[in-house]
């Protein structure tokens, strides 16, 4: 074996640097990646292949790493994953970030606002890393503690804004084709209003909409609404609602969102406030102080209620306004 | 009959200082003789008689003709050879700046002027064929000595001297050299000089694979000079991207547990792997490799190096009196001391075989 290697030495290294090339060119991920004058101030130190664990199988899956350098010290590595359809690269992004990392990473952003398809971060913010989805495209961000909320906002919106306009027609398509399935608006409005416009969400805003993904499989999905509301003390709540055709989509639909939000369960049922009061606990023990999630089924609809403190969690609170969001979904 | 003996003797004496005329007046003095060329590596599918091929990093050539001074162009690159070799071979190639009409023949070779030696040369012809632009054949010594017996970066220096004209033709060197434990082992069957610079020195003086594990597990955690982040790798899968790790800053528990697989896989040991421990769970009072310091944390899992019990440079366990985890028995000490509560599973043991 090791005279073969030796043998064939410049053949293997020719054939390593054909397959990088190859890969990056035939996967057309370059033109999702940021360049030198979209991050003025910074160098390209490196771009290379690197790869994400997307599933229990040992193969990687190909993305391209940045790594830009502002200075000795300054450093933002970007990650850039395309996969071949959006429900891939949810379900791909969402097992890279939440099962192939020591530090458990949760469903969040730096600001608890959920960044389009899906967002999550750290949840010991030791470090800035943050991942996110828009249509077939993962993206892993890390940047410097540093950062200020400026120029994180300005770093994603950039990548975004390049996502969004290079998104194939495909991709886009496929988003319309469930559309017609999508909770309407005021099926979502009627579940929601009388918690929102109650006084434990007095000063609350709404701040985002957005069109959420729900996987049901490794290739269909289904879109539900989400909103989030913020107050003037920066504390983000969202609600993301989800209807199916039936019990049985509604059941793994949760499961996955489950296994994609935090690295314990979150998943509780409507029908069971004892199951909703065990998650609570849970996250005591093990949960960080600044973020919470859970997540709910009954019938057809699936629903996820989270919020972002950086004040720390009030819990009642919390419990409360999801209790009141319960009797909502079981009188609906 | 007396007169055919003198004749004879007469002839032989005329051939004797014939020769030794020839000698005397080829030589136009002052004589230069330099050495341009040595070859440490100079057979790439095979290191029975010459030094084991490395390479600098990821997609870069076999290093080969490691000493040049020639015309001004200049080369001093490293060389490695595996512990306790003997009859190691080196070819050399000289220059000379005398009539390039005429052919020589000088005695040539070295002695050790400084470092720690794999041999040495003997002192032997070197031919100079004419028309050559004064430069020698290649020739292939027989190195007297053995390469030290144990792992370890060193260097010796050559002071060169050609013995029929008392002429020194100066020092070649320091030639820096590695010496392994045993031939390297896949994947990093060619070993890169920039994790033979780590592994040597943290190794260093050590003869026994136990040895070599103990010392890269903990030189890795004191000396690779990363501080922990479980929230990004270099080493996702089987697959290690070292170059990109060289160059960064921060490291998880796989790229340690990598580290140590493939730094000692360079020093020709075989038998280590990987293992993770499944989770999740809070841990005690641990030091994570760098910058925290003291903390406990939650894990989705860990993962570690293995040949039968735990190696771990990623962290030290117990403040109280801390201590790398090395040779420990994964459910035993090493448990208790990083497990406070939640799921502990140990996975089978795996390999890194990919490496960038």
């Amino acid at each position: 074996m090791l005279s073969f290697y030796k043998n064939h030495m410049i053949l293997i290294v020719l054939f390593f640097q054909l397959s990088l090339l190859f890969v990056t060119v035939m996967n057309g991920q370059e033109k999702f990646l940021l360049t030198s004058s979209e991050m003025t101030g910074y160098e390209l130190e490196r771009q290379t292949e690197f790869g994400w664990e997307i599933n229990k199988n040992a193969q990687l899956h190909k993305v391209i790493q940045q790594k830009w350098k502002g200075n000795d010290t300054l450093f933002v590595f970007i990650e850039y994953g395309e996969f071949k359809d959006g429900p891939t690269a949810l379900g791909g992004t969402a097992f890279a970030a939440t099962k192939s990392f020591a530090t458990p990473y949760i469903f969040g952003s730096f600001d608890g606002s959920i960044i389009k398809d899906a967002s999550w971060i750290p949840f010991d913010h030791n470090s800035k890393y943050l991942f996110f989805v828009r249509g077939n495209v993962g993206i892993k961000l890390g940047i410097p503690l540093s950062f200020t909320k400026t120029d994180q906002q300005n770093l994603i919106l950039k990548l975004l804004n390049k996502i969004e306009l290079n998104l194939s027609p495909e991709v886009l398509a496929y988003e319309e084709s469930i559309r017609p399935k999508q909770i309407s608006s005021n099926d979502y409005q009627t579940i929601t209003e009388p918690v929102v416009i109650s006084n434990k969400m007095t000063n609350f805003s709404e701040i985002t909409f957005w069109n959420s993904k729900w996987l049901l499989d490794s290739t269909n999905m289904r879109l539900g609404i989400r909103k989030e509301w913020k107050n003037d003390q920066g504390v983000v709540l969202g609600i993301d609602i989800c209807k199916y055709d039936n019990d049985l989509e509604a059941n793994i639909a949760s499961n996955f969102r489950n296994s994609h939000s935090f690295f314990y369960d979150i998943l509780f049922s409507l029908e069971n406030k004892d199951s909703l009061t065990k998650i609570i606990e849970r996250w005591i023990e093990w949960g960080p102080k600044d973020n919470i999630s859970v997540l709910g089924v009954k019938k057809n609809l699936t629903i996820q209620i989270y919020e972002y403190n950086p004040n720390g969690i009030d819990t009642n609170l919390f419990l409360s306004i999801v209790e009141d969001l319960v009797e909502q979904v079981s009188n609906f | 009959m007396k007169n055919i003996k003198y004749v004879l003797i007469f002839i032989l004496t005329f051939m004797f200082f014939n020769s030794c005329f020839n000698n005397l007046k080829a030589i136009d003095y002052p004589l230069d003789i330099d050495v341009v060329l040595i070859q440490f590596n100079f057979d790439l599918n095979s290191y029975s008689e010459d030094a084991y091929s490395i390479v600098p990093g990821y997609n870069s050539l076999v290093i080969q003709n490691e000493w040049i001074n020639d015309g001004g162009i200049c080369k001093n690159d490293k060389i490695a050879y595996i512990k306790s070799q003997t009859n190691r071979k080196i070819k050399v190639k000289f220059w000379h700046n005398q009539n390039q009409s005429v052919s020589y023949n000088f005695i040539i070779g070295n002695a050790v002027s400084e470092g720690t030696s794999f041999g040495y040369t003997p002192y032997t012809s070197v031919y100079f064929p004419s028309n050559n632009n004064g430069y020698s054949e290649v020739k292939t010594y027989q190195l007297n000595g053995t390469v030290p017996s144990s792992v370890g970066k060193r260097y010796v220096k050559f002071a060169w001297q050609c013995t029929n004209y008392a002429l020194s033709l100066g020092y070649t060197g320091k030639h820096y050299y590695y010496t392994l434990l045993a031939a390297p082992q896949a994947p990093m069957g060619t070993p890169w000089t920039s994790v033979l610079d780590y592994a040597c020195v943290w190794a260093s003086g050590e003869t026994t694979e136990t040895n070599v594990l103990t010392n890269i597990t903990e030189g890795a955690f004191y000396n690779f000079d990363v501080d922990y982040d479980g929230g990004q790798t270099h080493a996702p899968g089987n697959t290690f991207y070292l170059t990109n790790l060289l160059s960064d800053t921060i490291a998880d528990c796989r790229d340690m547990s990598a580290i140590v697989q493939i730094f000692t896989n360079a020093l020709g040991c075989s038998t280590v792997q990987v293992r993770r421990i499944l989770g999740s769970f809070n841990t005690r009072i641990i030091d994570p490799i760098g910058a925290p310091g003291w903390i406990a944390t939650s894990w989705l899992y860990h993962q570690v190096a293995w040949k039968s019990n735990v190696w771990d440079a990623c962290l030290r366990l117990d403040s109280s009196g801390p201590r790398i985890p090395v040779n420990e028995s994964i459910d035993g000490t090493y448990k208790r001391n990083l497990y406070f509560s939640g799921d502990w599973d140990p996975a089978s043991p795996t390999s890194f075989t990919t490496i960038y």
